[in-house]
């Protein structure tokens, strides 16, 4: 199987930068700061593929480089070095960081969807959740008043968000409900990609189950592609197959789940595998 | 060649498996060293030794859930190659456990709100099988293992220990395999349960599934397996 998305050596430098850590394989230092240069190596030598239909976790402490890697792939974040190689273009596989900027929002509102911890940064507060959702579709070039609003009432039935508030605005739902709207938001262009940024955060564990029952069912049911990043190996190990294991913005360990949680090969993982609470 | 030339399904030889804790200074801990026994289709292997011996070890570096340090797997495939299963690409593993190698773990890892029917339908709906023909499959092979309809629609996770073993039997032997590993699969089950759950794994050798089973029960081992290894500390 030929992959989705191929990330390969993603770096991102927040500061100066100098010849080393901008270069490949920039020294490493105790923390995410380059030694030589002091600016903050968000993520550097970033490489992997992301399969069609796959879940994929990426687990790490805070400052990892997690939530960096996703906003490079949604293209929300400029990089200083790598490609992203993506298949489902018209125009065949291209580095979706080369392309030009009517390409890039297609990108963004059709082909990928991402879902934030933080709701404010994934819902538009000042319109309702139903126009939160339909004015992705209308970006996407809907024109139909009609069927714009069946489809998205036809989503908003699937994450069970209950029809009496479908004009509500963002304020006034829950955290989980949030949540819903923002995974509505990311479904609504039938994309082949969803970035999930810690999507449970923060949420109590009743609400948290039924959006991982959601994620797990909009997984399987529509095959769409997702990368995880959550702090909670637990919920990484029932709902990927692959994790990648960050720290410092570096990869340093990454394959089968079971065998990354149970046979962690690295100093680090074994440290982040054995906190966690069984 | 023909299947005739084939001898072994699997064919473990010199496995050992050691885990490094980076954490303790470096220290090593020996899972098991210099394991060897091979196993043909239709056949159960049954591990038994005290605990601690590895024998689960076993079982997960057969499954690659563990990476072995010495030794080799070779897995012999009804279609494709033969593979080492101790060696071969992670990319390989997932391919092989969706189609080929199931594994019934000792406790049922399953997140809340999925019900027992669709966690046991899953593996087959996975491989391509019709949602509602897999619900069906599902529904027949819960009911084999004893748990009632009322049951279905609800989470394992209410379920009393003995039903979530044997919900986690149906999920792992319920999609074709060629090669099934399961970890103690009787031993959160009474005797009638225990019963009905060596019949199904005669029913799997009868299908030609090759099998290698956990059991800390002398008469159980007696009665279903065709291989008995013993596993001891460091020997075997």
């Amino acid at each position: 199987m030929n992959p989705l998305l191929s990330v390969h050596n993603l770096k991102k430098i927040y500061g100066e930068g100098c010849d080393d850590c901008m270069g490949p394989s920039p020294r490493p230092g105790p923390d995410n700061l380059c030694p030589i240069c002091g600016s903050i190596i968000a993520c550097t030598d970033v490489t992997f593929d992301v399969y069609p239909g796959e879940v994929l976790g990426i687990v790490g402490e805070s400052g990892s480089g997690k939530s960096t890697v996703l906003g490079c792939i949604n293209l929300t974040t400029p990089v200083n070095g790598g490609e992203i190689l993506y298949s489902r273009l018209q125009s065949g596989i291209r580095n979706i960081l080369e392309v030009d900027a009517q390409t890039r929002r297609t990108l963004q509102n059709i082909h990928f969807g991402i879902v934030y911890q933080n709701p404010h940064l994934g819902l538009n507060f000042s319109i309702s959740g139903e126009g939160n959702v339909a004015e992705r579709m209308l970006v996407a070039d809907s024109r139909n008043f009609a069927a714009i609003q069946e489809k998205v009432h036809n989503l908003f039935e699937r994450v069970e968000l209950s029809s009496a508030r479908f004009k509500d605005y963002p304020i006034n739902y829950s955290g989980g409900m949030q949540q819903r709207v923002q995974i509505a938001k990311a479904l609504i262009n039938a994309p082949s990609l969803i970035l999930l940024d810690e999507p449970t955060g923060g949420l109590d564990v009743s609400v948290q189950a039924k959006i991982l029952d959601l994620i797990r069912s909009i997984s399987r049911e529509l095959n769409v592609a997702m990368i995880m990043v959550s702090h909670d190996i637990q919920v990484i190990r029932l709902l990927c197959k692959r994790i990648i294991v960050m720290k410092h913005g570096r990869i340093i360990e990454s394959g089968l789940t079971d065998r990354v949680i149970d046979d962690p090969q690295q100093a680090y993982t074994q440290t982040l595998v054995h906190s966690t609470i069984q | 060649m023909s299947a005739f030339n084939h001898r072994y399904k699997l064919k473990v030889e010199a496995l050992g498996k050691s885990f490094t804790l980076h954490n303790r200074g470096g220290v090593r801990v020996q899972g098991f060293e210099n394991v060897n026994f091979s196993l043909r289709c239709g056949e159960l292997l049954a591990l038994h030794g005290p605990s601690g011996a590895g024998k689960s070890s076993i079982l997960k570096t057969i499954f690659r859930t563990y990476l072995a340090d010495s030794g080799s797997i070779r897995f012999h495939r009804n279609n494709n190659p033969e593979v080492d299963l101790a060696s071969c690409p992670e990319s390989h593993v997932l391919d092989l456990r969706r189609r080929e190698i199931g594994f019934v773990t000792q406790f049922l890892k399953i997140l809340p709100r999925v019900s027992a029917l669709d966690a046991v339908a899953y593996p087959l709906i996975e491989i391509g099988t019709d949602e509602e023909q897999a619900k069906e499959e599902a529904r027949k092979m819960l009911t084999q293992l004893g748990i009632r309809e009322e049951l279905f629609k609800l989470s394992p996770l209410t379920f009393s220990g003995g039903e979530q073993q044997r919900v986690n039997i149906a999920r792992g032997i319920i999609a074709p395999k060629e090669l099934i590993l399961l970890d103690e699969p009787t031993a959160s089950l009474d005797q009638k349960s225990s019963e009905v759950v060596l019949r199904l794994l005669d029913q799997l050798k009868q299908r030609n599934i090759a099998m290698i089973a956990i059991f800390h029960d002398q008469r159980k081992i007696e009665q279903i397996a065709d291989v008995a290894v013993a596993i001891g500390r460091n020997e075997i």
